[in-house]
């Protein structure tokens, strides 16, 4: 989409990670990188290596081998941790003090700072300054651990699963959020494991699944690389043959579906629909209850590493 | 500058959680209140039998020399119990829901963190050691004969080593019920042979010079030397140098075992 994006200096660039915990390889030889100013979201199921992978980013875990660096600077440093904002699944803030001086405790661990005000302004949490951490609900918890990772306003975002346990217009919210601080030049490094969040939210994701990365692209992207990532359907009148449907172009296969449905699938769908059309006029019939479809990241986890998703 | 705002958000912390703070405070001077009475039902008795013997020697005298006796004792277990639980259960509760770690993920130096945690429950401690003396004196009369700078001096150095003992279980405790109870394992032995409530002349001598050099026992002896006998720091140089040795000792400990992950 955009050029310029390839060229620009990656934020975050981890070379063969691997973390064992005991027998067991949370992270197994990752390899990926960030670029500025993107959104790029590590898809995956629970027990993956998304939040492994994120702590050693973070500089919470030490690598077992590989090299992480974050800003041109080593994963973990004090310089680092000065220029990151990061977010833990759990509500992990001090119960007792209020938002306001929650915020104003943060901001003096760094050299850099936001006033509360502006930040809770920034995540609509105004009218909440004067109340403790543990009187907010769960979409407000979740809002404010945002804003107190943006405390010290910084260029690397890093969100675990930020939008876990959140009803679906917290979530919609969230997102909306998550992009505003993204427009503001900051790039945002998130997990999680809601295909249909990747799908909507990020430039870019990397499939996680036992320990690895097994793609890395634009969900556009990823979609289109399945061998026929596109469905067209249409209901045969009576009378017409489906004699001629399987040579249109980019269809790969065709078939019956519930009754009489037509179902192609198509390595794209737009050549595949020109064909069609011709078809249908050298045919003289019409092509009733047409439906095009794509798939969804769901199918290229499916595909990718031969289980469905959760 | 970061220490003394860290200290203060601390305080903040501890005071807000009030059913924590109401208990650390005001079970020590329940305790201390209820022994006193009895302390005193019993001296009544003693004193109504020998107005009916007046040959025996018990006396009121005798009752308040006790209190004297255990009143400071408490007044130290009390900061003990307080510092040790307090610490140790908190850390345990930081880790347990991953605060230690949301620090570890900012610039924050495990020093300052440690600093301001231990400043702010000195303060606590110190006027909780000072609420049972006074507690004492007010109600029962007890004797606070010395010079209260030598006590708060005594109090602070020995509530640094307790602090210190908290964080080193803190450290090692991996959930908030697992610190409570290695607290009471080290609290609870302490408090009864360091002559804390009564006095060690009866324990086998092995035991009274072992618990000689724990940690409790040289500060309770220290405090009670300048409350009963109005005697000085100088007076006292062995216990404060025992102190001083588990100052070291538990910091030592302490620094080594206690990370942010």
């Amino acid at each position: 989409m955009n050029d310029c994006r390839s060229a620009c200096s990656d934020v975050i660039v981890v070379e063969r990670l691997t973390k064992r915990y005991g027998d067991l390889t949370a992270v197994d030889d990752v390899s990926f990188a960030a670029r500025r100013g993107e959104i790029l979201g590590i898809v995956g199921p629970n027990g993956a290596g998304k939040t492994t992978t994120l702590e050693c980013i973070e500089g919470l875990r030490r690598p077992d081998a590989g090299r992480i660096r974050v800003l041109d600077g080593d994963a973990g440093s004090a310089e680092v941790k000065e220029r990151i904002g990061v977010q833990l699944q759990a509500n992990s803030y001090f119960d007792h003090l209020t938002l306001t001086e929650t915020l104003e405790l943060f901001g003096r661990f760094y050299k850099r700072c936001l006033s509360p005000a502006r930040l809770l302004a920034r995540v609509n949490l105004e009218d909440r300054a004067r109340t403790t951490v543990r009187k907010l609900s769960g979409g407000q918890q979740q809002r404010f651990s945002i804003a107190a990772t943006l405390v010290n306003d910084p260029e690397v975002v890093i969100l675990d699963e930020p939008s876990t346990g959140l009803d679906p217009q917290a979530r919609r919210d969230l997102w909306d959020l998550a992009r505003a601080i993204n427009a503001d030049g900051r790039t945002i490094l998130l997990t999680t494991h809601y295909m249909e969040e990747a799908e909507h939210l990020c430039d870019r994701v990397a499939i996680m699944d036992r320990g690895r990365v097994v793609a890395l692209d634009s969900p556009r992207a990823l979609v289109k690389a399945l061998p026929d990532p596109d469905e067209v359907r249409f209901r045969l009148q009576d009378g017409v043959g489906a004699d001629g449907l399987e040579g249109l172009p980019a269809v790969t296969s065709a078939s019956f579906v519930d009754g009489g449905r037509v179902s192609l699938r198509s390595a794209d769908a737009s050549e595949t629909l020109r064909g069609l059309i011709d078809w249908a006029r050298r045919a003289e019939t019409q092509l009733a209850g047409l439906e095009v479809s794509s798939a969804t990241l769901e199918d290229v986890f499916l595909s990718l590493t031969g289980n469905p998703f959760e | 500058m970061l220490i003394f705002h860290f200290t203060v958000a601390n305080l903040k912390m501890i005071v807000r959680d009030r059913q924590t703070l109401f208990w650390a405070l005001a079970f020590p001077l329940v305790l201390m209140l209820t022994m006193g009475l009895m302390m005193r039902g019993a001296a009544d008795i003693a004193g109504a039998e020998s107005r009916l013997a007046p040959e025996t020697e018990a006396s009121q005298e005798g009752s308040t020399d006790f209190l004297d006796f255990l009143v400071p004792g408490m007044a130290v277990w009390g900061i003990m119990s307080y510092s040790v639980f307090g610490i140790a259960t908190s850390l345990a509760m930081y880790r347990d829901r991953q605060v230690l770690r949301r620090m570890q993920a900012t610039p924050l130096k495990v020093r300052t963190f440690f600093i301001g945690q231990v400043l702010a429950s000195l303060m606590v401690a110190i006027a909780q050691g000072a609420l049972i003396l006074s507690a004492g004196k007010l109600v029962y009369g007890v004797n606070v004969e010395g010079n209260l700078l030598y006590l708060l001096v005594i109090m602070l150095l020995g509530n640094l080593v307790f602090l210190n003992i908290g964080f080193v279980i803190g450290s090692i405790s991996r959930t908030p019920q697992a610190a409570s109870g290695i607290g009471n394992a080290v609290v609870l032995p302490l408090a009864f042979f360091s002559g804390a409530f009564f006095p060690t002349g009866n324990l086998p001598q092995v035991v009274k010079s072992v618990v000689g050099y724990m940690p409790l026992a040289p500060v309770v002896d220290a405090v009670r030397g300048v409350t009963i006998e109005a005697g000085t720091l100088a007076d006292y140089s062995t216990e404060l140098g025992l102190i001083g040795a588990w100052i070291a000792i538990s910091a030592a400990l302490a620094v080594r075992l206690f990370r942010f992950e």
